[in-house]
């Protein structure tokens, strides 16, 4: 979470409790206390008399306020803990001097850049310019904070930004991706919480490692969303995402998302239960690497077209619950799962592309589960134990009788010579059925 | 950067204000999306909206603050004001309440602006003109004791809406007209941009370190 001293101009505490000695040089550990959030900066001496040179020269500082060189003797333990307690002093009356002005070089001395909001948000006009914009949690959270913070006032030089401009790159702001992976794990007493409300156009938008408690508001988001991805954030159903924002989980009316395409792939979601009633338009999901055991809720989106749910360790696909009243459904992804059966996916009579590569599917006759299917087009079948039998392809393609030639498998189309042999297996059958071949 | 929906010469800023639950988030949102918003979720602290309209030729961007009508966020409104070229005061025409706190509203206005800011009194929730509780006359004598403009609109509707912020961007730009309102003072909520026909997009301007224009 990030701070503000605007906010807190009395209530800050700057500490120097120790110091390190690494590789022959000496750390002073920073304690910044900016209101409740704290943080730790380590400096040498040889930075803080930067800092001074650099303050003496623009802001007319007394130069002999640093506690003065040493050129011998410095790593000596007395030494260093004396000039510990003179540096602390230093900054803490610094600090107090040139807290309404805030040269640059105090800033980021302090790392505010990394801390205060109206520090944070400074950069970010900058990264919204990209094609797909990308923030940190904090970044996305500090402009959250700003909008609850009252503008710095005049004579506060150093914290002075153009918020307008910023909140209105914010709003025509199209694509965003914020991964939480690269920050340091939120604390759970200061959770840097983000609303999306500066973010009014934003049709698409990635979080990665981002827990859903984190935001409090996902209203601005409802309407405009049409891509979401929310992956490897510790998810446990669908409701966390759709509803991350409410505390009671169960207020389904009003927060419909108008979003159609989700990618939920690598949480720990186990069931799909009602809460996708809030997303009526969905045309895909993407659930793969999950742990689904249930899908009965899906059932209500007549208009999926797409499902993924390789990767999820499904041991038969008729357990998950979904049937034909899902009668759009175009595109199916089961790869790398346990399953043993097709049973159950003969009812999408709209499926043309299907990947059950990588399971367990050990018997020729599962393809008779898909054989009737008039728009199957794309079988990936490879990785199963069928599909090390020498006439794989031809078994498989025989099964589907007059469409044989129709139907690509593993990505390649039937040849002529598989074709040949599919007719001459089918006229086999046939007699052996007693039916004529012609 | 090509001339466009964005280029504009002038912007003016303005600031919405009132009580809670007016109708504030809800007149800006029928101006800059035409379209009513139900269910608007309280403001917490400010938010933004802009839209460019059309004065006597000239392209005017408006860049709208949208207050929090909670008394908690005073403090945050409040630093708004300073340099507001327009402030547009709501209250709500079916609760008599938000029209007795307009003269605090008015003194707060008048405190925080500078002379020249052209303020206009709106009585929101026009089309709940069954269960009304200040009437018109009453409310346009106040307005014109206090010099100020006043409609009665409907943010649900629409009615009047775009004429209230339209007329106080008519208004402002006669003042500079007039030279009653100086575009070189600091504050003056008025930013001119002679030279440049075609901005198109801020995304790209450093933020002046020296001024701010909130």
């Amino acid at each position: 979470m990030a701070s503000s001293i605007i906010s807190n101009q009395t209530q800050w505490k700057l500490t120097i409790p120790e110091t390190h000695c690494y590789l022959g040089k000496v750390f002073y550990h920073i304690n910044v206390q900016v209101g409740n959030v704290s943080w730790i900066v380590k400096r040498r001496y040889s930075e803080f008399a930067e800092l001074n040179a650099t303050l003496t020269r623009d802001q007319g500082l007394n130069k002999d306020l640093l506690p003065p060189k040493k050129f011998v003797g410095n790593l000596d333990p007395r030494f260093i803990d004396q000039r510990r307690i003179l540096l602390e002093l230093y900054l803490n009356r610094i600090f107090q001097l040139l807290l309404k002005t805030m040269p640059t070089s105090l800033a980021n001395f302090l790392d505010l850049g990394n801390h205060d909001v109206m520090f944070i948000i400074k950069e970010i006009p900058r990264k919204l310019v990209a094609e797909e914009a990308k923030l940190s949690v904090l970044e996305v959270h500090s402009l959250s904070a700003r909008l609850k913070l009252p503008c710095p006032p005049v004579d506060m030089i150093g914290y002075q930004h153009d918020i307008s401009s910023l909140l209105e790159s914010c709003s025509r702001t199209v694509s965003l991706s914020i991964d939480g992976s690269v920050e340091q794990r939120p604390s759970a007493e200061n959770p840097p919480t983000m609303d999306f409300i500066p973010f009014k156009a934003l049709k698409f938008l990635q979080l990665t490692n981002v827990p859903p408690d984190l935001i409090v508001s996902a209203d601005a988001l409802r309407n405009t969303l049409e891509r979401l991805s929310w992956i490897d954030s510790g998810l446990t159903s669908i409701e966390d995402a759709l509803l991350c924002d409410s505390v009671h989980k169960n207020q389904f009316e009003y927060r419909k998302w108008a979003v159609n395409d989700i990618n939920l792939s690598k949480n720990c979601i186990k069931c799909v239960g009602s809460a996708v009633a809030l997303v009526p338009d969905l045309l895909s999901l993407n659930l793969s690497s999950n742990q689904i055991e249930s899908m009965e809720g899906l059932n209500s989106l007549d208009k999926l077209q797409k499902l993924d749910v390789s990767d999820n360790g499904i041991l038969c696909f008729l357990d998950l619950g979904i049937d034909q009243r899902l009668a759009s459904l175009r595109w199916i992804n089961l790869a790398n799962n346990r399953l043993t059966s097709l049973k159950g996916l003969g009812h999408f009579k709209s499926l043309n592309y299907l990947d059950v590569s990588s399971n367990a599917i050990g018997n020729f006759d599962e393809i008779s589960h898909l054989c009737r299917l008039p728009h199957l087009t794309d079988l990936i079948m490879e990785n199963n134990s069928i599909s090390t039998n020498c006439d794989y392809r031809v078994k498989v393609l025989e099964l589907f009788d007059d469409r044989a030639s129709f139907v690509s498998v593993d990505g390649v189309p039937p040849s002529r010579k598989e074709l040949d042999k599919v007719a001459v297996l089918q006229a086999l059958r046939m007699v052996k059925e007693g039916r004529s071949p012609l | 950067m090509s001339a466009g929906p964005y280029s504009y010469s002038y912007i003016f800023k303005y600031i919405i204000i009132g009580d809670m639950g007016v109708g504030k988030s809800c007149l800006l949102h029928q101006f800059t999306e035409k379209k009513f918003m139900a269910d608007c979720p309280h403001t917490i602290g400010v938010e933004f909206g802009t839209r460019i309209i059309e004065v006597s030729g000239q392209k005017i961007k408006l860049q709208i603050w949208d207050t929090a009508g909670q008394e908690r966020f005073r403090a945050v409104t409040r630093s708004y004001y300073r340099g507001a070229a327009g402030a547009l005061m709501v209250y709500d025409i079916t609760r008599r309440s938000t029209y007795n706190h307009l003269s605090s509203w008015l003194s707060d206005t008048r405190t925080l602006t500078n002379p020249s800011t052209v303020i206009f009194l709106i009585g929101n929730k026009s089309d709940l003109d069954g269960q009304r509780d200040v009437t018109y006359e009453e409310a346009k004598q106040f307005a014109d004791e206090n010099g100020l403009m006043f409609v009665e609109a409907s943010a649900k509707t629409g009615e009047m809406v775009e004429e209230a912020f339209l007329e106080t961007a008519k208004k402002i730009y006669q003042s500079i007209q007039d030279g009653r309102l100086d575009l070189n003072a600091a504050e003056s909520g008025v930013q001119h941009k002679p030279s440049q026909t075609g901005r198109t997009t801020l995304t790209n301007d450093q933020p002046n370190k020296d001024s701010c224009s909130c």
